[in-house]
């Protein structure tokens, strides 16, 4: 039974050249199915085109899975088997006989669409449908009787409407260029290219009878990119009016169900949200996954980090401005104790957490880099740094020296080789006066470790 | 606030906060310049006062065919531990475990080294 989908996602390239946007999708197996049409049938009249292509977009998405199978198709076998399935389901098809008894045998193995992917797949079978279109010589048509049903026919008959004017959000236009396709002789094979060329433009289309297991699958396409989903989407913008336009004749308004309006503003929310997600992504300075909750968690942490480092900056800031007076606040023991987080993240977060108490700088921020993890915690004037490596490399060096270079004294170092790891934990403190601040020494020992990795590695230990 | 909303003033704070960031740290910058100078002569008289009498002293034994335990003990300065570390690492030695300790501007340095006898 002629269903609505098959999703093929490799098109050979339309032996008529420019359909292979459309027809990009790729099935491998149709092709060979397209082809044998085309070159079958030459008479076939564009109804039988269309269902044929219905038949094998439904093949495609079952061939979805069995590309080869659909390859080796005889279509003889499945001419008469899926022309009936077809002629089934469209009313028009009733009263076509299938002759092509290779595609319905074919047809019938690649059936057993799944209803969800046959909604995914509409746009195969526009495809399809398109390049079937195209072909005009259909090697099934030569049986057929070519008397279209009298709703295919009438379909057929729709005011045509102009490529250009097609817009996405208006299934109707789509259905009369599929329609004009319909119409269009056999040897008007331009106008056929032209339509798919005009394909990406409707985009907007398909979606309105894919539903929403068809947004989910084109949401993964569209990636968020409007332009991109067109190109890619041409095809299946033409394969799904296709596919409409001979559901439309035989299954009645189901692709009406949803407003064509509905789905391109709702698609086009979904890519800027999608597109404002990236965007989030971009601005946290270690994205490590990317799903969406990962992203959030990422700039949630990212945030209260950058409002730690305004405080601490504006603390340093009043404190140069106002002279050398140093602010005596209670004292805070800043987690001393912490064990090092000695954990294998080649994943980079960030986590900053600062308790304000009146004027006394306290700071904890952690940075971690591939190999490296850095932990810099500062109460008033004392700083106590974490440092954990991944590769065995001795940086012991780099970083007292960055340590000197940043003012620091080295009050207690203490450290080593825990299996995998070297770990060091640094007290130091700050020379008076000096404003240096958390993320800067992070930042710095970070690089240089790095950087000093990136020496030592070839001559590593 | 729906999700849009959200994700679109989370984006907003976000570079306002780093832009803000970049500001302070600037000034910050830009302050310290200038007050650079001063401070460079205050720091040494302050460790000059700590001093305590103590010797010089380094410990070398051998604990394992190709490891060291080395222990020094010296005066605090700045500077000393980075030197010490270019020395050790000169000498092709790996760092097993550290400990340095600071107490009364005279510093305690273990180091517990292997030998690699393909680097001298």
């Amino acid at each position: 039974m002629y269903d609505e989908g098959c999703y093929y996602d490799t098109h050979d390239p339309n032996p008529f050249g420019e359909g292979g946007d459309v027809a990009g999708a790729n099935s491998s197996g149709l092709t060979p199915l397209m082809s044998a049409i085309s070159t079958g049938n030459s008479n076939n009249s564009l109804e039988e085109n269309l269902r044929l292509a219905s038949f094998s977009l439904e093949e495609l998405s079952n061939h979805h899975h069995n590309t080869e199978a659909a390859a080796g198709m005889n279509f003889e076998e499945m001419n008469t088997h899926l022309m009936q399935d077809v002629l089934h389901d469209p009313d028009h098809i009733s009263g076509m006989d299938m002759d092509q008894k290779g595609w319905s045998t074919g047809l019938h193995d690649m059936q057993g669409i799944n209803s969800q992917q046959a909604q995914q797949f509409h746009h195969l079978n526009h495809d399809a449908a398109g390049q079937q279109i195209e072909l005009q010589p259909n090697p099934f048509n030569a049986s057929y009787a070519p008397t279209p049903t009298p709703d295919l026919l009438n379909l057929l008959h729709l005011p045509r409407c102009s490529v250009a004017s097609m817009l996405p959000d208006s299934n109707i236009h789509l259905y009369d260029q599929s329609l004009h396709l319909n119409q269009l002789p056999p040897q008007q094979t331009p106008i056929f290219k032209e339509l798919f060329h005009s394909l990406p433009h409707n985009y907007g289309l398909p979606c309105s009878r894919g539903g929403p297991s068809f947004f989910g699958g084109m949401d993964e396409r569209e990636a968020g990119n409007g332009s991109v989903y067109q190109d890619g989407e041409g095809r299946q913008l033409f394969d799904n009016s296709v596919l409409d336009f001979s559901n439309m004749s035989g299954l009645g308004k189901r692709s009406e169900g949803k407003g064509t309006n509905h789905f391109a503003t709702e698609r086009q929310r979904r890519e800027q949200l999608n597109d404002k997600y990236k965007s989030l992504r971009l601005l946290v300075p270690h994205p490590s996954k990317s799903d969406r909750a990962s992203v959030v968690g990422d700039a949630i942490e990212y945030i209260k980090e950058l409002l730690r480092t305004v405080e601490e900056l504006k603390m340093l800031v009043d404190k140069k401005r106002y002279g050398r007076e140093r602010k005596k606040l209670k004292t805070e023991d800043d987690a001393a104790g912490d064990m090092e987080s000695s954990s294998i993240k080649p994943i980079s977060t960030l986590a900053d957490r600062e308790q304000s108490n009146g004027a006394k700088r306290t700071t904890w921020l952690q940075r971690k880099s591939k190999d490296t993890e850095v932990d810099v915690r500062i109460i008033d004037d004392e700083v106590t740094i974490k440092l954990i490596q991944r590769k065995k490399i001795n940086c012991l060096l780099s970083v007292s020296k960055i340590l000197d270079e940043l003012q620091l004294d080295l009050l207690h170092v203490s450290g080593g080789i825990i299996g995998d790891f070297y770990s060091f934990l640094f007290n130091s403190k700050i020379y008076e006066n000096s404003s240096i601040y958390a993320s800067a020494i992070a930042e710095k020992l970070i690089e240089s470790v790095d950087k000093s990795y990136a020496a030592f590695h070839p001559g590593n230990f | 606030m729906n999700k849009a909303t959200i994700i679109d003033d989370a984006i907003t704070y976000i570079t306002g906060l780093q832009n803000h960031v970049k500001g302070l740290s600037e000034r910050l910058i830009e302050m310290e310049t200038v007050e650079g100078e001063k401070q460079g002569s205050e720091e040494d008289t302050t460790e000059e006062i700590e001093k305590f009498q103590i010797e010089d002293e380094v410990k070398v034994t051998c604990i394992d065919e190709h490891r060291l335990w080395l222990k020094v003990i010296c005066e605090s300065k700045r500077g000393r531990f980075t030197k010490l570390m270019e020395t050790i690492n000169g000498l092709g030695f790996g760092i097993t475990d550290t400990n340095v300790t600071t107490s009364k501007g005279v510093t305690l340095i273990m180091f517990c080294v292997e030998v690699r006898y393909g680097k001298l």
